[in-house]
């Protein structure tokens, strides 16, 4: 028996209804207006260079946790993946839950900025909007919630200011870089980072772009595009969909002297688990990181993968790590369905039980 | 004629009765073997002239996307469907060994015609660094990938050798540099394709098991949506295989590495002109650049340092007041805000 039963009449059926899909999708497409992402509503509370600092809006009726949690998102893509619309949203789940939310954009950086270093950003830029959050909430120590790069950032971060910090959440965060199946950590281990950064100073968003895509070509390229015809009669999914696609291509610049050191230090010399980084003239040692700690990672990470974040697991200096498992994937974690019903509450309740 | 009128006027019954009536053609014609998958392109094509006038840019590109993907869909499938574009279902393993042998064209560098008909799809990857290297230069991508041919690059390498003279040294010295940089990126560029045509044919192979299994076990692949999602899914799986292994991120990374030098050799000689005409060198701007930031670190460290000595300043008057109450005079107070800890504000 042949594997291929396609009948030619089945094919130009296929065809037929693949062009229906396309001219009724066009309509939708044309009418589908701006993309809007980020929904809930917040207010800028401090501003610095290209940063700002966002607190959302709680909901009035909740009696709100007292101490106020932080965002911090990678400097890759923007951070409204956090809040990308009214069912697919972090930020929003957490207010449910009773948490008072702030974030870190970091704005777009130019060639002005390409000097900016970790220690800029780390001992500069969170530490001021850490502060920020003391000062307003009057609490001496707040709680913090890195995602991906912002992760590391974070542990980081608290390695030098455990002071600050009361508890830690590390989303999706490579902690040991070089696991066998780290695709990316492979490939920038044999760029010259240093060649890339003086020649380019920032490095362009196009690069970043060019390296995630090439992870998965076939699908993140080619079948996606016919998938997206699937949903073209589906004004919502295709809303969604173009808000995804936005955001994947949203990717700002690098500054470059952080680009430098981050690749280096991380990615290349695998700096949290050889304790080598140093920020500022510091050490960063996890050791240092004595509050408790959360690491939520997503089993199917193909950015992140989970043996990278587990790899925290004894390396911090505290008593109380806990660890929560996700089965899905990098974007799956902020967005999915199942990720909005379990991952925000399961963050609250851990917070909930050691901020009082 | 406004946009909303056009898409309006029954455009969408239009439409609609347009692939109807081409769906009846193409029964009629399917059974006279008339090539299904050229027709449907060809009324595809049709129908996007017509329509695209009114479509915005950005509208533009996504159906582009969409109608390409949908070509490479029906490509692939009407060559295993008995349609007149294939050997058909019977002949399968003899399509697949053409897809082996297209690969290995491309491989060997003479990836044109017939053999890229067939792998557009696989030039997805490809497709992706070329955008990469257009965006990043002056120049469109395959100006870089124009070079000599092999045989001629002897040659070429060998006139890059002659040292110059007089004034001219070191311009022309620049210049030498800049063509061995080009060279070695088409090195690296060929190196990278032929890596990707070796993707290419062991996803053939891998995709001929499968394909064998589903025979031994009596499975059909009924559609031609199906057949794309197993390609897609036997491609991706090779594909990740492959690029794990050290030698692709040796091929990855001096593929970067080359371009690289290539920029950074057009920046040092675009940096020669300006300073010729006296204007501002990218290599000044960026030692600026560091200089700015420099001070603004050192101005924002200062900022706090002062702030810190002010709280405390505040501290010891309160101090001094509470020991000394009203025996003494408070001493006269400069405007100070009563900070305690030192926290920003707005720090420019």
């Amino acid at each position: 028996m042949l594997p291929f039963n396609i009948k030619p009449e089945k094919l130009s059926l296929e065809m037929s209804d693949y062009s229906r899909k396309l001219g009724k999708g066009l309509e939708n497409l044309l009418g589908a207006g701006e993309i809007d992402t980020g929904v809930t509503p917040r207010e800028a509370v401090y501003r610095e260079d290209k940063l700002t600092l966002y607190r959302y809006q709680r909901p009035e009726d909740l009696e709100p946790c007292p101490v106020p949690l932080l965002i911090i998102y990678a400097l890759v893509n923007r951070p409204y993946m956090t809040d990308i619309q009214e069912d697919r949203s972090i930020v929003r789940n957490l207010l449910a839950a009773g948490q008072d939310v702030y974030l870190i954009d970091w704005g777009y950086p130019d060639g002005a900025d390409c000097s900016l270093t970790l220690d800029d950003y780390l001992n500069g830029y969170v530490d001021h909007c850490v502060d920020y959050v003391r000062k307003f909430s009057g609490q001496e120590r707040i709680n913090i919630l890195g995602i991906c790069q912002g992760g590391v950032f974070s542990l980081c971060y608290t390695s030098l200011h455990q002071d600050k910090v009361r508890n830690l959440v590390t989303m999706v965060t490579p902690v040991d870089f070089q696991t066998p199946d780290n695709i990316l950590s492979a490939w920038v281990r044999t760029i010259d980072v240093d060649l890339l950064v003086d020649t380019l100073g920032n490095v362009p968003g196009e690069i970043l772009n060019w390296t995630f895509l090439s992870l998965k070509p076939f699908s993140l390229t080619g079948q996606k595009y016919v998938n997206m015809v699937d949903i073209l009669e589906d004004k919502d999914k295709l809303k969604n969909f173009l808000r995804m696609e936005k955001w994947i291509f949203d990717s700002p610049d690098q500054a470059g002297e952080a680009f430098r050191q981050f690749a280096k230090e991380f990615f290349q010399k695998n700096g949290l688990i050889n304790d080598s980084v140093e920020i500022g003239g510091q050490p960063v040692s996890l050791k240092n990181i004595s509050c408790p700690v959360l690491n939520v990672f997503a089993e199917q990470d193909h950015l992140v993968p989970p043996d990278a974040s587990r790899a925290m697991r004894g390396l911090t200096g505290t008593r109380d790590y806990s660890e929560l498992s996700f089965p899905g994937g990098h974007i799956g974690i902020y967005v999915s369905g199942k990720a909005q019903k379990t991952i925000p509450p399961a963050i609250a309740d851990w917070l909930g039980k050691r901020s009082n | 004629m406004s946009n909303k009128e056009f898409w309006d006027a029954d455009w969408m019954a239009v439409q609609q009765k347009y692939w109807t009536e081409w769906l009846e053609l193409s029964r009629k014609s399917g059974a006279a073997g008339v090539n299904l998958k050229s027709a449907w392109e060809q009324a595809q094509d049709h129908w996007w002239q017509a329509v695209s006038p009114a479509v915005p840019k950005d509208t533009r590109v996504f159906m582009e996307k969409m109608m390409d993907q949908g070509k490479q869909l029906f490509r692939l499938a009407g060559m295993f469907s008995g349609d007149a574009s294939g050997p058909g279902p019977r002949d399968w393993q003899q399509t697949l060994r053409g897809l082996g042998e297209a690969f290995t064209t491309i491989g060997g560098g003479a990836g044109n015609g017939k053999a890229q008909h067939l792998l557009g799809f696989w030039k997805l990857p490809l497709e992706s660094w070329w955008h990469l290297v257009s965006t990043l230069s002056l120049l469109p991508a395959d100006t870089l990938g124009r070079l000599p041919s092999e045989g001629d690059q002897a040659d070429l390498v060998r006139l890059l050798s002659v040292p110059g003279l007089g004034y001219s040294r070191e311009r022309l010295a620049q210049q030498q540099k800049l063509a061995r940089l080009l060279l070695k990126y088409q090195q690296a560029q060929d190196e990278y394709t032929k890596f990707f045509s070796v993707i290419g044919l062991r996803s053939v192979e891998r995709m001929k098991r499968l394909l064998e299994q589903k025979q031994t076990t009596k499975e059909t692949i009924d559609s031609a949506r199906e057949f794309y999602d197993l390609w897609v899914a036997t491609c991706e799986e090779v594909y990740t295989e492959e690029v794990m292994t050290p030698e692709y991120a040796k091929i990855n990374g001096e593929l970067v590495n080359a371009l690289m030098a290539v920029r950074k050799q057009q920046g040092v000689m675009v940096d020669e002109n300006l300073a010729a005409l006296h204007m501002p060198t990218r290599i000044e701007i960026r030692t600026l650049q560091v200089r700015m930031q420099e001070n603004r670190r050192e101005n924002k460290r200062l900022k706090l340092e002062i702030r810190s000595l002010e709280a405390q300043l505040q501290g010891l008057r309160e101090e001094l007041q509470s020991v000394t109450g009203g025996r003494q005079k408070a001493m006269p107070r400069k405007n100070v805000s009563a900070r305690k800890t030192v926290l920003p504000s707005k720090l420019d």
